[in-house]
């Protein structure tokens, strides 16, 4: 039997062509095993062979999407790996938010995808859905560690098994599947309610969703004396991006006066990496509204605009860095006097 | 409790005259009961079925107060959630248009019930 | 109160000249029960079939599956207030054609589905492909109001049961399953250390075609009200709902409610079972609020530790089964709940309509939206225009190749009985 073929995903730093003076490097690709990819694929060697490590620079695929999918496009053609090993990316955010990048690539292929994170990886999110990501440490010292659950999980794979997220320590993908099993419903819960009246932990078939919720403020009495901001998440900064927020994975907001505008159409554009930027930068109203709002006070609908317009980038950026983002922008707001905000998103 | 009646059903707009009418499907329907109760309208029966064939007719008829009063959160919620359930459960089928007629028998006979229902 | 049911084994069906049972095969006489059920009122014609559990057999639309059984010692003949006189149910020796069912077909509307294959990967989907199944076609007069059709429909299930239960009356039963339990107050006396246990089955109670009865009672007529679980095991239960196909609960179910049996075998050893709650599915809010704060009342009333909740239905009843549940908890008891999902064709939404936090402890008896694809028939029993309904669903469903079919779960009867009667689940991947 022909053995099945494995494409290596890594970046700069794994990739062993350099530390952060490198991350800006585009796509090359070795037809043989690196770094971590050196310890996996030898021990996956009697049913796989390795036949490319793609290897790409964290900026440049965050910043260069098109370009890289084209030479992802172009790899798969010319290899047709049989299964994808991205990582571990541990918490490096770019990193995490690359493989979780070439895991939906690769997803959509129909071509399996491994990697491993920190449970705190932004990309996390959106590679769980898309590959078997292994729960591994949160820096790459903990390497040795991380690689066996993920040569099991090739194993698994490379035979045509199902794993299963709590027997082969990956995050759940999130996908409910119906089956049938030996006991019927009515056997399982007598089994958990004798497990809850004596105090023994048991498991739910179906979790509960766990929502944040936020208390409403009190409406506004009267819009005509209040002012109002402009928040987005949509990437909106002045043309150049003078204070380099991240196209993905946020690490940081901006805020800029507008007290001179009647909109930000021509000055302003996105840097946002999760949509197609073509109308918004050609009307960057469109994603966050000061026209319609200048429009508003000048006709006494409300008091004022507040001078500062407020921003960020929403794709990929982790729930901590949100709430963060949100405290900071919301305790100027608060301080400034402002009533309300409009806060937008894409 | 007096009530008025959402409803995009023929057969109910021919037999309540002063019913709510609405123009489009089933989601339509929903959409506008969710819309008037965040408006304050209060919620009589519930918007969605209870079984899931129901869930694929083009009809569909929701009793609300004839009144606006304070909006109940529970029922926002429930009318909220009622529209995200109707898109999920009938995925990627529409309405089944074959047994429309069949639809709009039943449809009446569930509302008159509601109605009698919300009338003890 | 204590019920017997005698099970007289039955793994094969033949027409012949009498009601019969010859070793472990039921014979049916068809002359005889179709005489009979002709005099139902409303019934214009009546056709009857065999379909034994391996056949490439498929029924549709099935309207309702009843166990054949006969009530030789005790109060209660037949389903008391409905085909028989008004009588407790509960106690006394019940013969029972274990392994046998009635199935009626008989589609009230055209939308109609609920399929039963008996045979391949169809068969392992619902409960009613293991059994030998004696199947009723019934085609009503013409002008009938559904109302009166379905009523029709539903008599002629539960006579079918009691003429071919006749079959038990004198035949040798191999195995007996009592049932058995005193007041609380004896219960209690009896097992002083041990939880008390409450069983709600909640039943759709909204019309037509969304209805369940007690005693011939329909159920959207009640409050929540309690019952000793033996009268629901001895015919009291009926199924007057047939559109949700997967998870109504068929008059078999009520007769072998497996939440039920399953509860006598821990009671006294592990739990003291205290009843069962029959709690309306209202179609209004106030109506599901009424219920739903009776209901933990009477729970608590009863001096429940622990709580099952069984719902019916998808959609709007799943706010009743939450906030029963949510009442329950707040109130110190502890709650599991039984219900089935819909999370989509790829399993990856959201899978109820209403949720609470409360509601720590689900047990998920399968995805109604899992897509199974079924082969070719041999046999139809019953309407092609509701195979029409099956296939019609979405682009792609129908293969006119090879006649396979893709089909949602949600029309495959008793798939995900939501009383835990089968074996789906769901498996988070």
């Amino acid at each position: 039997m022909s053995k099945k073929k494995v494409l290596y995903y890594l970046n700069q730093f794994f990739g062993q062509i350099g530390g952060e003076d490198q991350a800006h490097i585009p796509p090359q690709i070795k037809e043989e095993a690196v770094g971590p990819g050196t310890a996996i694929v030898g021990q996956i060697a009697d049913a796989a062979e390795l036949v490319a490590t793609f290897i790409c620079g964290d900026n440049y695929f965050n910043e260069n999407r098109d370009a890289v999918v084209k030479e992802l496009e172009a790899a798969y053609e010319k290899y047709q790996p049989d299964l994808v090993i991205a990582g571990p990316a541990f918490n490096a955010g770019r990193y995490g938010v690359a493989c979780a990048g070439v895991a939906k690539f690769f997803n959509e292929k129909g071509v399996p995808v491994v990697s491993g994170m920190y449970e705190e990886n932004p990309g996390l999110e959106e590679a769980r859905a898309a590959a078997y990501v292994v729960s591994t440490g949160d820096s790459a010292g903990t390497m040795r560690k991380a690689i066996p659950p993920m040569v099991k999980l090739c194993q698994k794979l490379l035979k045509g098994e199902t794993p299963k997220p709590l027997e082969d320590d990956y995050f759940a993908q999130g996908k409910r599947l119906t089956i049938l099993v030996e006991k019927d419903g009515s056997e399982r819960a007598m089994e958990m309610l004798l497990k809850r009246l004596k105090g023994e932990e048991f498991t739910t078939e179906l979790p509960m969703p766990v929502f944040d919720v936020v208390e409403p403020a009190a409406a506004i009495a009267d819009l005509s004396k209040a002012t109002i901001a402009l928040v987005t998440s949509g990437g909106i900064v002045p043309q150049g991006n003078p204070d380099h927020i991240q196209s993905a994975s946020a690490q940081m907001w901006g805020k800029y006066d507008v007290s001179e505008l009647k909109e930000l159409k021509g000055t302003y554009c996105t840097i946002h990496g999760g949509y197609d930027p073509v109308y918004a930068n050609e009307w960057a109203d469109r994603v966050a509204p000061l026209d319609e709002l200048k429009k508003l006070e000048a006709a006494g609908k409300i008091g004022s605009v507040y001078k500062y317009f407020y921003t960020t980038t929403g794709t990929g950026t982790s729930v901590a860095n949100s709430e963060k983002f949100g405290r900071e922008i919301g305790a100027e707001l608060k301080e400034a006097g402002v009533d309300g905000v409009i806060l937008t998103s894409t | 409790m007096s009530f008025q009646i959402v409803t995009n059903n023929p057969q109910v707009i021919k037999e309540f005259p002063s019913c709510l009418e609405v123009e489009g499907d089933i989601e339509a329907v929903l959409r506008r009961v969710r819309d008037l109760v965040y408006e304050g309208y209060g919620l009589i029966s519930m918007p969605l079925p209870a079984s899931l064939k129901l869930l694929y007719s083009p009809v569909r008829s929701v009793l609300i107060t004839s009144e606006k009063q304070e909006v109940n959160p529970v029922a926002a919620e429930i009318a909220g959630n009622s529209v995200l359930t109707l898109e999920r459960t009938r995925g990627q089928r529409g309405p089944d248009l074959r047994h429309r007629s069949d639809y709009e028998k039943l449809d009446y006979i569930l509302v008159q019930q509601a109605i009698a229902e919300s009338r003890r | 109160m204590k019920l017997e049911l005698q099970n007289v084994k039955i793994t094969d069906l033949e027409f012949g000249p009498k009601m019969d049972v010859v070793g472990e095969k039921l014979i049916i006489d068809k002359e005889l029960l179709r005489e009979k059920l002709l005099k139902v009122p409303g019934v214009k014609e009546i056709k009857i079939d065999l379909a034994k559990p391996g056949e490439k057999c498929r029924i549709i639309p099935v309207k309702d599956v009843i166990e054949p059984r006969v009530k030789v010692e005790g109060k209660g003949k037949g389903f008391p207030g409905v085909t028989a006189e008004v009588e407790p149910c509960g106690d006394g020796v019940v013969k029972v054609l274990k392994g046998a069912a009635v199935v009626t077909i008989g589609d009230i509307v055209g939308f109609q589905e609920g399929v039963i294959d008996m045979w391949g990967e169809g068969a392992k989907w619902t409960p009613f492909s293991k059994t030998c199944n004696i199947v009723v076609d019934i085609t009503p007069e013409a002008g009938l109001h559904p109302h009166e059709h379905e009523a029709t429909c539903r008599l002629v299930g539960l006579r079918a049961s009691e003429l071919i239960g006749e079959a038990a009356r004198e035949a040798e039963a191999q195995e007996s399953e009592v049932y058995e339990l005193e007041d609380n107050h004896a219960e209690r006396k009896k097992y002083p250390d041990l939880p008390g246990v409450v069983y709600v089955e909640m039943l759709i109670s909204q019309g037509l075609l969304h209805d369940g009865y007690a005693y011939g009672v329909n159920t959207s007529q009640i409050l929540p009200t309690i019952i000793h679980p033996n009268e629901e095991l001895d015919n009291a239960i009926i199924s007057g709902n047939c559109v949700a196909a997967c998870d109504k609960i068929t008059t078999y179910q009520h007769q072998n409610n497996k939440v039920i049996k399953d509860l006598f075998k821990l009671h006294g050893k592990e739990i003291n079972f205290l009843g069962v709650i029959l709690a309306p599915e209202m179609t209004t809010l106030d109506g599901k609020l009424r219920v739903c704060d009776y209901t933990a009342k009477l729970c608590k009333l009863l001096g429940a530790e622990g709580v099952i909740i069984s719902e019916e239905g998808y959609g709007n009843p799943d706010s009743d089964l939450v906030m029963i549940c949510s009442r329950c908890e707040k109130m110190g008891m502890k709650t599991v709940l039984i219900t089935d999902e819909c999370s989509g064709w790829d399993g990856m939404s959201q899978p109820l309509t209403d949720t609470a936090a409360e509601a720590v402890a689900v047990i998920s008896t399968g995805n109604v939206s899992h897509v199974v694809e079924l082969e070719k028939a041999d046999r139809v029993l019953g309407d092609s225009e509701a195979i029409a309904n099956l296939a019609g669903g979405w682009a792609g469903a129908y293969n006119p190749e090879d006649g396979t079919m893709k089909c949602e779960l949600n029309a495959v009867i008793g798939a995900t009985s939501e009383i835990g009667y089968h074996n789906a689940t769901v498996e988070l991947y």
